[in-house]
């Protein structure tokens, strides 16, 4: 038998093996199509959320070349993020003592800033981000953390040249619970979020549990007293920074190289803008159910400071970005509210502080180094209080029908 | 602008309280843990150990039966004795999963409480259980 035969009577079986398999099947009328619903394979959901900020235009007072061309200094911000599980690994040792499991999610922003200086053209900033992430619970009393989020940062605004830098924020982490009411976290992180390009340690702590009453403070991510009023209403007084560098397309010429020694014309047309503040307020979540949650939050607009760095002075910087011209904005006032939607089952984690721990570790640092909190609104907060009324459908995976 | 935003609350608005009766049915869940928790003392090193291995025992017996209603619950009246045959097997077939998995877990449980504290774990199930019938059955439907 020749080759091509062989490959022809091989393939003859094939089909034949198929088309009889399927007939059989097809024939078994009397076979009931029975679905099967899977366990669910993640601790985490796939989540979505969006968060919108705005904060009035206050004077620059600045009588320098710039400060007089930039006028007024206002800010509008939306974001959306999601992170996605790809892959949980759970696992108990032998006498079911220990649970440690793995967990990778994939992570993205898409991030629109629009500083508002009254004297120049409004741009609106975009920053493109997609990363994983992965937490690593011991199933003890650590966990660890790894995040990369690479992002891109490019001026979308009408008119402005081409342009995208590549840059790269990340935070490694080291979480430790001595006890249900006590938790550290050690780290390093590299960010963008105070206006310029840092390396600096992760410090946190947290007294009270997480389900609870507590204080946090992550250093350099926020500081929070959280009130939990119900399970559906949620209450934390916080102070956080916000901000970050993004492309600035140079058509207002704020950069104009004819003032700087080290100026080069050919940087022009694209330069940095790096932006920070405290921002100090109220926040309430409302938590309806555990697939969303929404929040509205008011304060205080500290500390700001805005800058403008040139590409080719700081070319072959790889730490601080140098500025060429920096200012200290007045205090504002602000309003933030933003919603978080997830999808999808998840396994039970009731009372599992380890897991608790890793979705607040997840949600304290967000993809895209933007600061945005989606909220703990995943973590049930224990209710004692028993069901007044409740419909048998309500609980018919809970109770067997023969119970009643 | 502002009706799109509107219109979006109020999409988001409406999904959540479709998915309300689901949210119940997760309320009753917590409040089990806390039920457990009170009645069973467990010391710290215990809990940690014993919630996440009870989660996963509950998520268990939950697709079991989730899978059975999925495939039965509107069945009213069989085509045929083999299809009758099939849901008196598959019923069969959850209890003794629901059994299985209960003979394993109390193992597992032994092993993390002993054997007093799984008791005790049995019975604040059963009292809950009591506490869950009486609600539900006073409700009526």
């Amino acid at each position: 038998m020749s080759y091509r035969a062989k490959i022809l009577f091989r393939i003859l079986v094939l089909g034949l093996n198929i088309g009889l398999s399927y007939s059989f099947y097809a024939q078994d009328s009397t076979k009931t199509k029975q679905k099967k619903i899977k366990e669910p394979k993640h601790f985490f959901s796939n989540t979505v959320f969006a968060d919108f900020y705005n904060k009035p235009s206050v004077d620059l007072k600045d009588t320098s070349r710039i400060g007089k061309q930039l006028g007024s200094y206002g800010v509008a911000q939306s974001c959306v993020s999601f992170y996605a599980p790809l892959l949980t690994i759970n696992s108990f040792n032998k006498d079911s003592s220990v649970n440690s499991n793995f967990h990778l999610l994939l992570a993205g922003t898409a991030y629109y800033l629009q500083p508002i200086f009254s004297g120049i053209t409004k741009h609106t900033l975009a920053k493109y981000g997609l990363g994983v992430r992965a937490i690593y619970n011991t199933g003890k009393k650590s966990i660890f953390f790894i995040e990369s989020t690479p992002f891109l940062t490019q001026d979308i605004t009408p008119g402005s040249a081409p342009n995208g830098t590549w840059r790269m924020s990340g935070t490694l982490l080291w979480s430790y619970s001595a006890s249900k009411s006590f938790n550290f976290r050690l780290g390093a992180t590299k960010s963008f979020l105070w206006g310029n390009r840092l390396y600096l340690p992760f410090v946190g702590i947290r007294l009270g549990r997480i389900d609870g009453f507590n204080f946090s403070a992550q250093f350099p991510k926020n500081v929070s007293l959280n009130l939990p009023v119900s399970n559906v209403f949620r209450l934390s007084l916080y102070t956080k920074p916000q901000g970050g560098v993004f492309n600035f397309s140079n058509q207002d010429t704020v950069y104009d190289s004819k003032y700087y020694k080290n100026g080069n014309i050919l940087s022009n047309k694209i330069i940095q803008f790096g932006r920070y503040e405290l921002l100090t307020g109220l926040r309430l979540d409302v938590v309806p159910c555990k697939w969303l949650n929404f929040y509205v939050s008011a304060g205080f607009s500290t500390k700001n400071g805005i800058a403008f760095y040139s590409n080719s002075f700081n070319k072959n910087n790889k730490f601080r970005l140098g500025d060429f011209y920096a200012n200290a904005p007045q205090n504002s006032g602000y309003i933030n509210c933003g919603i978080t939607i997830r999808f999808g089952r998840t396994k039970s984690f009731y009372n599992n502080q380890n897991i608790m721990e890793a979705h607040d570790l997840n949600n304290t640092i967000d993809p895209g180094d933007s600061n945005v909190n989606p909220g703990n609104g995943n973590i049930i907060i224990p209710k004692k209080k028993a069901a007044k009324s409740l419909k048998p459908s309500e609980v018919q995976d809970l109770i067997d029908a023969n119970d009643f | 602008m502002k009706f799109k935003f509107t219109y979006i609350f109020v999409l988001l608005m409406a999904l959540c309280f479709s998915k309300v009766t689901m949210a119940q049915a997760d309320k009753v869940d917590a409040q089990r843990v806390s039920f457990i928790t009170d009645k069973v003392k467990l010391t710290t090193t215990e809990a940690q150990s014993f919630w996440p291995l009870y989660n996963e025992y509950n998520d268990k017996v939950k697709s079991l039966r989730k899978n059975f209603r999925s495939n039965y619950a509107k069945t009213e009246d069989f085509n045929s004795d083999k299809e009758a045959e099939d849901f008196l097997n598959a019923e069969i077939n959850l209890k003794q999963g629901e059994v299985d998995l209960k003979k394993e877990y109390t193992e597992k449980f032994k092993k993390v409480l002993g054997v007093k504290k799984t008791a005790m774990l049995r019975k604040a199930e059963e009292e809950f259980l009591r506490i869950l019938i009486n609600t539900a059955k006073g409700n009526g439907s």
